[in-house]
């Protein structure tokens, strides 16, 4: 079943080629991420910018896989001593490439226009005043919405079977504190991303 | 054909023993009631994983290569058969 990769590619492939293969995407998705002007300023998040230095969607890249590494292999080894490092940290790096696609929204400053006109178009004194909205933008923001839910579905599938796979954890509890960790994981990402990279 | 040794009752999934024994040269029978080894009593598919680890010299890492699979993968079914053991052995 081939498909079982796009959700699930720990079972299969070792440490050695998941680096590889999630190095790459880490690179690539912030280079891509330069030409988009686009942040990630958190485990779960990406939004636009007006100017950005080349290492500037690097280092975020950096902060959010060393968050997820940091505060999941704590879990790792209270669920099972046997954890590895570098299975948790394969995990982080290509559990995240879902969100390197959403910065191609971009491609000619399609999404940045369309959020500009819209947002230049809600009088927000008077929001009883209806707003004169472009339909192709309403569409655009749709379609990128939904999309970024459906990246965000993809990262927690692959980071969960992922972690599932690193820890061989069984059990409710279990499951409990990793979705509480991932949501400390975006709190702490972006407290860091704010200290050391704003 | 390849037979499947029954290790539980079809009937009321007790473990099963064994009651007669031949000997395939001159067909002398021995009657009894021999309880299964452990290592019977597990599936085909975990009798050759635990064949496959003996032969790789205990290496998970040869295995994982061998059965195509990652090391962590290969290690947690190491341990839910490590697991497995314990409990028939209880």
């Amino acid at each position: 079943m081939k498909w079982k990769v796009l959700i699930n590619p720990f079972e299969k492939y070792s440490e050695r080629s998941l680096l590889i293969f999630g190095s790459a995407f880490t690179f690539f998705g912030s280079v891509v991420a330069y030409w988009m002007k686009a942040r990630f300023n958190g485990v779960f998040d990406m939004y636009l910018v007006e100017n950005l230095r080349f290492i500037e969607p690097l280092i975020d890249n950096f902060i959010n896989i060393a968050t997820l590494v940091l505060l999941f292999i704590l879990l790792g080894k209270y669920i099972n001593h046997k954890t590895r490092w570098v299975d948790i940290l394969s995990v982080a790096i290509v559990a995240r490439a879902p969100f390197y696609l959403l910065p191609l929204f971009n491609i000619g400053g399609v999404l940045e226009k369309s959020l500009k006109s819209l947002l230049s178009e809600i009088d927000f004194q008077n929001l009883s005043n209806p707003p004169a909205i472009e339909l192709s933008d309403v569409w655009i923001i749709l379609v990128f919405s939904g999309i970024s839910i459906l990246c965000v579905v993809w990262f927690i599938m692959l980071f969960w079977n992922g972690f599932r796979v690193a820890t061989n954890t069984k059990g409710m509890k279990n499951v409990i504190l990793f979705i509480v960790l991932f949501a400390v994981s975006e709190v702490v990402s972006k407290i860091l991303i704010s200290i050391f990279n704003s | 054909m390849n037979v499947k040794l029954p290790v539980l009752c079809p009937s009321c999934a007790e473990k099963l023993s064994v009651s007669e024994l031949v000997c395939s040269g001159c067909t002398t029978k021995v009657s009894g009631n021999f309880p299964l080894p452990v290592l019977l009593s597990l599936s085909a598919e975990e009798q050759n994983f635990i064949l496959e680890f003996f032969l790789s010299s205990g290496s998970l890492k040869e295995m994982a290569k061998k059965l195509g699979n990652s090391y962590p993968t290969v290690r947690n079914k190491l341990d839910d058969l490590i697991e497995k053991v314990k409990q028939l052995n209880l």
